[in-house]
């Protein structure tokens, strides 16, 4: 079985052992980075400090070394922001931190796309992503993007402030099965169930699954809008995600 | 100086900006008396001709819900006196989206079922039952389908469904509702929540009820 | 303390954020309580209403009275100084709030500041002014007026973006106060403004909210500001900040502000004890679920747990959707008053 001692970089362990509290993620953290290459657990530890110059540099030359891409955005970029979603969670980091680890990210995953869209990767799905109507936060919703499409989701993102009507063609149009909808403001979560109201009476809720998430929104809200997913958070998202995508599929 | 408030029931449903009537703001109320449930439609807007677009919408919920006058003023009910809150809901929003030139039709108890493609119909079985059939290539099959379907009318019925009997439902107030059972069952296909249940239920092998069992 | 005798709205409002004693607990309104359905009551829909003062005031005025609120606010947005400010607006229709288009931010770095010398001229901050004195001409002296004036933190997000100036926050310190230091003067001059049209407090949103930034963030960025904010602007200022605060209410109690509106992320109960009396306390009735989805009962449970622990001002947590039911709304009122006939 993997340990703490296993894991070759000194800023890992020390952020596993000060952060991490439930035994399943210090389990899978563990176990992730003692058997990731050096290389990859020094780009994490690049995006847990949140230093885009570093992730960037690494991620560039990991590749030239010719460790594989997907490898480096599962177990460097993905492996590192898996633990700041925790540390967020748990209020250790709050937005500016988790803003700086999601540019670090960017840096990384700006050399990674353009191999992955090539290779012809079968995708897991498309998400249709957007902010409700009269919402126009964006952070949440744009940190689970980067991560549906590290996951290898295609997304279509309808950015801010989205109309029924405009959620309603992106479903028709780009026949995806799973939608989320965003929301940060108190006064904007009505729109969500008018949203989904709206999807009934055009006839397409049948044809899509949807997820809704942000920082006000509960399960209980999620329940009483008729949505089929909640997520607290951009990691849990994934999750979210590909459950629906499967049951849908 | 009247409360406009007073006796006005409690707000089941609202309309923020009602798009055939200068974006006004109408609400559903519900109240209960001597007779039973009774609901009123209500503006607080003050224009001209907001009268007539009240009146357009509790005819449109007597056509379309098989709803009758109330004794108050622009009051409706049931004739069975009961409450039955979702339907009464979604046929307020129905109508109030219904266009105002021209008077609603009253819904027929069937549907064309696009993920099927047969034609299901509601056939009133009396005292407020009502089963499901098919019709189409594949009728035979459409057990699970109409099981699904029934459990959506059920729902946005609120209605009871036969534990021994796949397809069919009843109403506890033992009366027919066949303009209800026909506007919700357009509906009936898009109640995901059901129908995804429905679909899992079957795909981990669960035992349906005897009479639905294929 | 001997218990005042019957006081007026206003006078009960004022003992409150002065900290005396009242005949009872104001129902207090430091953000939006406009609903579409008191729109139309009075015929002043959203966007008239955010941008002409006839509408404006005849809107605030439905929280005393058809709501029987203590107070009434004017300004149901969030917006008016950073429309002021040139940053590109969606003003949108009745049931939608008017928003920032902070996608688009129109400036990029605190050399970009520029504050117009004639700021408090621009349309969407006079129709404020007006409607001030319009509520008190038509209310008298009866009622309070409280205005509001925008915190240079949310200034910020308008005029930066969200985003960008989170993260400037974290790679340039100084350069975030500097920002911080050269929006203040808006919130000082349009605070004092509104003073002078004739308001008897202010609320003040800073948006450093538990869900975005850290109580360190507040201590560090914030509570110099706000305790300047206190000295400079002529009256008593109600800081409203969303999401989970008692991590900086202690900081928050330290500034010298009147009092503090707070949401319902924050029990009543932990709340008074973090404050421990330096700061009144306003809220938190509970917006998307107890105002908005659940009843009057629901309403009063929320209202008696706040007068419980001893929460100087009753009042929702934040601005209201506009969908919430006027009984929901008069519930407050109602249940304040029930409270003190049993205590």
């Amino acid at each position: 079985m993997a340990e703490l001692s296993d894991i070759a970089n000194q800023t890992i362990q020390d952020e596993i052992e000060e952060y991490l509290e439930r035994p399943e993620e210090i389990a899978r953290f563990v176990e992730l980075f003692s058997r990731a290459k050096p290389a990859m657990q020094d780009i994490a530890a690049a995006i847990i400090e949140g230093d885009d110059d570093e992730v960037d540099e690494l991620t560039a030359k990991a590749l030239v070394d010719g460790i594989d891409a997907i490898e480096i955005m599962d177990d460097g970029l993905i492996g590192g922001m898996g633990i700041v979603g925790i540390k967020f969670r748990e209020n250790f980091v709050f937005v500016p931190e988790v803003l700086s680890c999601a540019r670090a990210m960017r840096a990384g995953m700006a050399h990674i796309e353009p191999i992955l869209s090539a290779s012809g990767i079968e995708s897991q799905g498309t998400v249709i992503m957007g902010t409700v109507k009269g919402d126009l936060h964006d952070i949440g919703k744009n940190l689970c993007i980067m991560m549906l499409r590290g996951s290898g989701f295609e997304v279509i993102d309808l950015g801010v402030d989205v109309a029924e009507d405009t959620f309603i063609d992106a479903v028709e149009e780009s026949g995806a099965k799973v939608l989320g909808m965003s929301a940060l403001l108190t006064t904007t979560l009505p729109n969500m169930g008018k949203t989904i109201e709206a999807m009934i009476d055009a006839d397409v809720r049948d044809d899509v699954l949807i997820m809704v998430g942000g920082a006000p929104v509960t399960q209980e809200f999620s329940d009483d809008m008729g949505a089929d997913g909640y997520g607290p958070d951009a990691l849990s998202c994934v999750a979210v995600a590909k459950e629906l995508m499967t049951s849908a599929l | 100086m009247v409360d406009p408030f007073a006796d006005l029931g409690t707000r089941i449903e609202l309309v923020s900006t009602d798009k055939h009537f200068r974006d006004v703001s109408i609400a559903l109320y519900a109240r209960e008396d001597a007779v039973g449930w009774c609901f009123r439609v209500r503006s607080f807007a003050g224009y001209d001709g907001l009268g007539e677009r009240i009146a357009y919408i509790l005819d449109a919920m007597m056509t379309l819900g098989g709803m009758a006058r109330g004794n108050a003023e622009d009051t409706v009910r049931f004739p069975c006196g009961g409450e039955h809150l979702s339907a009464v809901r979604r046929l307020f929003l129905q109508a109030c989206k219904e266009k105002p030139e021209t008077a609603p039709e009253t819904p027929v108890l069937s549907l064309a079922d696009k993920k099927s493609e047969l034609t299901v119909t509601a056939t009133a079985k009396g005292q407020g039952a009502y089963e499901l059939s098919a019709t189409g290539a594949g009728a035979a099959q459409a057990e699970r389908r109409l099981t699904a379907l029934r459990n959506a009318v059920v729902k946005l019925a609120d209605a009871q469904a036969d534990e021994a009997v796949g397809q069919r439902f009843s109403f506890a107030c033992g009366q027919d509702h066949d303009a209800m059972v026909g506007m919700l069952l357009q509906a009936a296909p898009n109640v995901r929540s059901v129908m995804r249940e429905q679909e899992m239920n079957a795909a981990k092998g669960v035992l349906a009820a005897p009479g639905s069992q294929e | 303390m001997e218990k005042p005798q019957r006081m007026t709205s206003r006078e009960r409002v004022l003992a409150a954020l002065a900290g005396q004693p009242v005949d009872r607990t104001p129902v207090c309104c430091p953000t939006s309580v406009a609903t579409v359905e008191l729109m139309d009551l009075v015929d002043a829909p959203f966007p008239n209403a955010n941008r002409e003062a006839a509408p404006m005031a005849r809107l605030a005025a439905t929280a005393h009275t058809i709501l029987g609120f203590d107070s009434v606010m004017p300004v149901f947005s969030i917006i008016q100084e950073s429309s002021a400010l040139g940053c590109k607006m969606q003003w949108e229709g009745k049931d939608n709030w008017p928003t920032v288009r902070m996608s688009e931010p129109i400036w990029d770095k605190p050399e970009d500041i520029y504050i117009p010398n004639n700021l408090l001229d621009h349309p969407d901050l006079v129709c404020v002014l007006d409607a001030i004195k319009l509520l008190r001409q038509e209310l008298g002296d009866d009622v309070a007026i409280i205005g509001k004036t925008m915190g240079p933190w949310s200034m910020a997000y308008h005029c930066f973006g969200v985003e960008k100036f989170l993260l400037l926050s974290l790679d340039d310190p100084e350069a975030t106060k500097e920002i911080l230091q050269k929006l203040k003067r808006v919130t000082i001059d349009f605070g004092n403004a509104q003073v002078e049209a004739g308001v008897d407090a202010l609320t003040l949103p800073d948006h450093a909210t538990g869900d975005l930034v850290s109580g360190e963030y507040y201590e560090r960025y914030l509570r110099d500001l706000h305790t300047e904010f206190a000295e400079k602007i002529h009256c008593p200022l109600i800081l409203h900040i969303c999401g989970r605060t008692v991590d900086r209410m202690g900081f928050i109690a330290e500034t010298g502000m009147a009092a503090f509106h707070y949401d319902s992320k924050n029990g009543p109960a932990e709340s008074m004890a973090t404050v421990h009396g330096d700061i009144a306390l306003v809220g938190n009735i509970n917006n998307p679920e107890t105002l908005f989805s659940k009843t009057p009962d629901d309403v009063k449970a929320e209202v008696f747990a706040n007068l419980d622990a001893g929460v100087q001002m009753i009042g929702p947590e934040c601005a209201i959707p506009l969908q919430t039911s006027i009984a929901n709304l008069r519930a407050i009122p109602e249940a304040v008053q029930e409270w003190h006939s049993r205590h």
